[in-house]
C-alpha cells in the first residue's frame, strides 16, 4: 500500500512539475516570440531601406541604371530592388522578381495619385477589381515629373514558416539649379555671411560656408567644405552631458529579520531600479559668437559644382522648339505680358512686337554672342539665355537688366535668365529709385551684380523675387558702416514657387534628388 | 495493530502532511510565477507595439505620396516638445499603401497620470495618438515614459518646447512600458511593491523625409 502511494505521489508531483514547467515554458517561448518577431520586422525593415539605399547610389553613379537587385541574400533575408525608369538602359524597368507583378496604382480618380508599385501576384486580382492596371504608370506629360525615377525595394525575412516583408517606395526627379535660392560656384575670399543676412530657400556654396554672427537661413544649407567661423579660435575642451543612459543599480535598502530555523538574523536587503544615468563625453567647446541658425538643416560635403553645360542646354532648347537671335551684338527685349518686343540698337523708336506663344513654342529664346537687355512684364513660362566669348568678365554673354522685369501674376508666371556671363542691373535713370526683379538668375562663369556698383548714385532697393545662382559673388553696392554710398540695398525674396516648377529647359544640377521617401 | 504499525501511520501522515505543505508551497510559488512571468510578456508585448506603431508613424514625418503636397520640408513637424510632437504625414490608406497623397496632420501625446486612476500603477498614463481632427484614441497599455529628445542638424540638442520645429533634424524617442497592476503586493509598504517595467529608446530618429531636397 506504501508503494502505490509513493508512485501516486510521485506521479502527482510529475503531473504538477509538467504543467508549472509548460507554462513556463509557454511564457518564455511567447516572449522570446515577441522579441524574435520585432527583431525579424526590423531586419526585414533594414534589407529594403539599404536596397533603397543602394539603388540610390547607383542612379547617382549612373541615372540610366535599372537593372534592380533580384533576390539578393542580405543579412539573412533576401532584397528585391525594382526600378522604373523613364530614361532606363534596359527600357525603363528592371526585370520583375518572380512572383511579383508591376501595376500602375490609382487610389483615386486623379491622375496625379497614381503611382507604380509591386505587388504579390496574389494580390492581383484585388488591385485590379479596383481599377488598378498591370503595368508601369503612363509617363505625365509634364516634363519633369515624366523623368520621375521609381525605386521600390523589398526586404523579406522568413519567420516560423511566415514571410515578413518590408517595403520602401523612393521617388527621385532631375534636380534643377532654379530651386536654390542662393547658390555659388565658388568660395569668396572675403565676403560673409552675417547678422542680418536672411536666405528663405535652399541655398548651396562650392567651397567653406563663411559665417559671421548670427545669419539666418530658413532652407537646407549644404556647403561643399564645412562652416567657416569669422571667430573660429575661441573655445576650450570639456566633459559635458551630451545624454543618458539607463543603468540598473542599488537605489537603497531595509534591514530585515529573517528566521534561519530557530536562529534570526537581521540582513540588509538592497533594492535595485533602473535610474537614468547622465553620460559626459569630451567635446570642444566653442566660444565663438559666430552662431548661425539653420531652420532648414545643414549639411557638408556636399560636392555641387556650377554646372559647365548649361548655357548649352538652353542654346539645345531654344533651337529644338524656341527662338534663336543670331548675328546681333545686342538685342533688347521687352516683355509686353503676352507680347513680346525686340529690337536690336536703343535708337529703334519701335522694334517688332510679337505674340509670345507663338514666337518660342517651349518657351525658350536664345541669343547666340550676344548681349542681352531686358526689362518688361512677363506673362507665360520663359527662359532666356545668352553665350558670348568665354573669358572672364567677357563683353559678351551678358544680361543688363535695363528696368523693372516682374511677373505680370506671381503665382502662375515664372522667368529663367540664364547667361554665360554676368548678369547686371543698368546704371541708368530708370534703375537709379529702386529694382524689380522677378525670376531665377543664373550666371554660369560670372554673377549678378550692379553696374558701376561703386560710381552710380544711391539707387534704393533690389526687390528680387526668385533666386540667385551665380559662379561669384559681386557687389551691389557700397557701404559706410550701415549707410550706403553708392548703388543698392538687397531686399532678396525667395519664390518658393521654384521647388516644384522651373522654367523651360533651365540648367540642371546634373543628378536626380529624392523628392519622395516612404517606409 | 502494533506499535511499530503505529508508528507507521504517524510517520507517514507526518511524511505526506509534510508532502501536502510542499506541494502547497511549490502551487503558491508556481502561481506567483507564473503572475510575474505572464505581467513580463504582456508589458513586453505592449512595449512592441508601442513602439512598431511609433516607429512606423515617426519615420513618415514629412512624408506624402504626392511630394508636390509638401515642398518646404522643414514645415513637416508643426510643433514640438518633450511629450507631445504634431507632424504631417500621409497615413497609408490600407494595410500595403503608400498614402493617397493628401497631407494628414498627426498628434502624439501622453495625458496625465491622474486620469488612470483606476489601474494600480501610479505612474501610467494613456499614450494618445490623433489623427486630423478626430477624437484622441488612446489605449493604456501601461506607458509611463514618453520623452521626446530633439536635436538640430548639427547634432545639437534643442531645448524643449521647440520654438522653430524647422530646426529638428534628428530626435530620441524613450519609452517605458510598466505594467498597470502589482506583480508583488505581499508587504502593504508601497516602497516594496513591484512592477514590471520594460525600456526602449531609439538613438536617433532621422526621419528620412526630413533631408529631401
Amino acid at each position: 500500500m506504501g508503494g502505490k502511494a509513493a508512485i501516486l505521489l510521485v506521479l502527482g508531483f510529475s503531473i504538477v512539475f509538467l504543467v508549472v514547467g509548460y507554462n513556463f515554458n509557454n511564457v518564455a517561448s511567447n516572449s522570446l516570440d515577441n522579441y524574435y518577431r520585432y527583431y525579424n520586422e526590423s531586419v526585414a525593415y533594414n534589407i529594403a531601406v539599404s536596397g533603397a539605399n543602394m539603388a540610390a547610389s547607383e542612379l547617382f553613379f549612373d541615372e540610366t541604371w535599372d537593372d534592380g537587385f533580384q533576390n539578393l541574400s542580405l543579412s539573412g533575408g533576401e532584397l528585391n530592388v525594382y526600378v522604373a525608369n523613364p530614361v532606363g538602359a534596359n527600357g525603363g524597368s528592371s526585370p520583375v522578381p518572380s512572383g511579383k507583378v508591376v501595376i500602375c496604382h490609382k487610389p483615386d480618380s486623379i491622375l496625379a495619385n497614381a503611382h507604380t508599385i509591386l505587388i504579390s501576384q496574389n494580390a492581383l486580382s484585388a488591385h485590379l477589381a479596383h481599377g488598378d492596371v498591370i503595368g508601369r504608370c503612363a509617363i505625365n506629360s509634364d516634363s519633369t515629373s515624366g523623368m520621375k525615377i521609381t525605386v521600390i525595394s523589398e526586404g523579406t525575412v522568413d519567420f516560423l514558416g511566415e514571410t515578413i516583408t518590408r517595403t520602401t517606395v523612393v521617388e527621385l526627379l532631375p534636380s534643377k539649379m532654379s530651386k536654390f535660392a542662393y547658390f555659388q560656384g565658388t568660395p569668396s575670399t572675403s565676403i560673409w555671411w552675417n547678422s542680418g543676412d536672411t536666405v528663405w530657400g535652399p541655398m548651396h556654396v562650392q567651397g567653406d560656408l563663411q559665417v559671421a554672427n548670427k545669419p539666418v537661413f530658413y532652407g537646407k544649407v549644404t556647403s561643399e567644405g564645412g562652416i567657416d567661423y569669422y571667430d573660429s579660435g575661441s573655445g576650450y575642451y570639456d566633459y559635458q552631458q551630451t545624454g543618458t543612459r539607463m543603468e540598473y543599480q542599488e537605489v537603497g535598502g531595509h534591514w530585515e529579520t529573517v528566521k534561519y530555523g530557530k536562529k534570526t538574523r537581521t540582513i540588509w536587503v538592497a533594492e535595485y531600479a533602473w535610474v537614468e544615468v547622465p553620460v559626459y563625453t569630451k567635446v570642444w567647446v566653442s566660444t565663438t559668437t559666430d552662431d548661425p541658425q539653420f531652420y532648414g538643416g545643414y549639411e557638408s560635403g556636399i560636392d555641387l559644382p556650377m554646372p559647365e553645360d548649361g548655357v548649352e542646354g538652353v542654346r539645345e532648347a531654344a533651337y529644338d522648339g524656341g527662338y534663336v537671335f543670331t548675328g546681333h551684338d545686342t538685342v533688347i527685349i521687352t516683355f509686353k505680358k503676352d507680347s513680346i518686343n525686340y529690337k536690336f540698337t536703343s535708337t529703334d523708336p519701335t522694334g517688332t512686337t510679337v505674340l509670345g506663344s507663338s514666337f518660342t513654342s517651349n518657351g525658350v529664346i536664345f541669343i547666340e554672342n550676344g548681349t542681352l537687355r531686358i526689362s518688361g512684364v512677363v506673362s507665360g513660362s520663359y527662359t532666356v539665355g545668352v553665350n558670348g566669348s568665354s573669358g572672364y568678365h567677357s563683353n559678351k554673354g551678358n544680361i543688363y537688366i535695363d528696368n523693372d522685369l516682374v511677373y505680370n501674376d506671381a503665382t502662375k508666371d515664372v522667368l529663367g535668365l540664364v547667361a554665360q556671363n554676368d548678369i547686371l542691373i543698368t546704371n541708368n535713370a530708370a534703375n537709379n529709385n529702386d529694382v524689380n526683379i522677378q525670376g531665377s538668375l543664373y550666371s554660369e562663369e560670372g554673377g549678378f551684380g550692379a553696374e558701376d556698383y561703386n560710381s552710380r548714385p544711391v539707387s534704393g532697393d533690389i526687390n528680387l523675387y526668385g533666386g540667385i545662382i551665380q559662379y561669384e559673388r559681386l557687389a551691389v553696392g557700397t557701404f559706410n558702416g550701415t549707410n550706403t554710398t553708392a548703388g543698392f540695398n538687397k531686399r532678396y525674396k525667395y519664390d518658393s514657387r521654384l521647388l516644384l516648377i522651373s522654367p523651360p529647359a533651365f540648367p540642371g544640377t546634373g543628378y536626380y534628388e529624392i523628392v519622395s521617401w516612404f517606409e | 495493530m502494533g506499535f511499530s504499525t503505529l508508528l507507521d501511520i504517524i510517520g507517514s501522515t507526518f511524511i505526506g502532511g509534510m508532502l501536502i505543505l510542499i506541494l502547497f508551497r511549490l502551487n503558491d510559488n508556481a502561481v506567483e510565477n507564473t503572475y510575474e512571468y505572464s505581467q513580463e510578456l504582456v508589458v513586453q508585448q505592449n512595449l512592441v507595439e508601442v513602439v512598431t506603431l511609433v516607429e512606423y508613424d515617426f519615420r513618415k514625418i514629412g512624408y506624402c505620396a504626392d511630394y508636390q503636397q509638401l515642398p518646404i520640408v522643414s514645415d513637416a513637424i508643426i510643433a514640438a516638445d518633450s511629450t507631445d510632437i504634431s507632424f504631417w504625414t500621409d497615413l497609408p490608406e490600407s494595410e500595403n499603401g503608400v498614402g493617397d497623397g493628401v497631407l494628414d496632420r498627426l498628434r502624439y501625446y501622453v495625458g496625465s497620470p491622474s486620469a488612470m486612476s483606476g489601474t494600480a500603477n501610479p505612474r501610467d498614463r494613456m499614450l494618445y495618438r490623433v489623427v486630423n481632427n478626430e477624437t484622441p484614441k488612446g489605449a493604456n497599455l501601461g506607458v509611463t515614459e514618453f520623452k521626446l529628445t530633439y536635436f538640430d542638424a548639427r547634432g545639437i540638442q534643442i531645448s524643449c518646447p521647440v520654438d522653430v520645429p524647422g530646426d529638428i533634424a534628428s530626435m530620441e524617442i524613450s519609452i517605458t512600458v510598466e505594467s498597470t497592476e502589482l506583480t508583488e503586493n505581499w508587504l502593504t509598504n508601497p516602497e516594496y511593491q513591484k512592477y514590471v517595467s520594460s525600456y526602449w529608446r531609439q538613438v536617433r530618429l532621422a526621419a528620412r523625409n526630413l533631408r529631401n531636397r
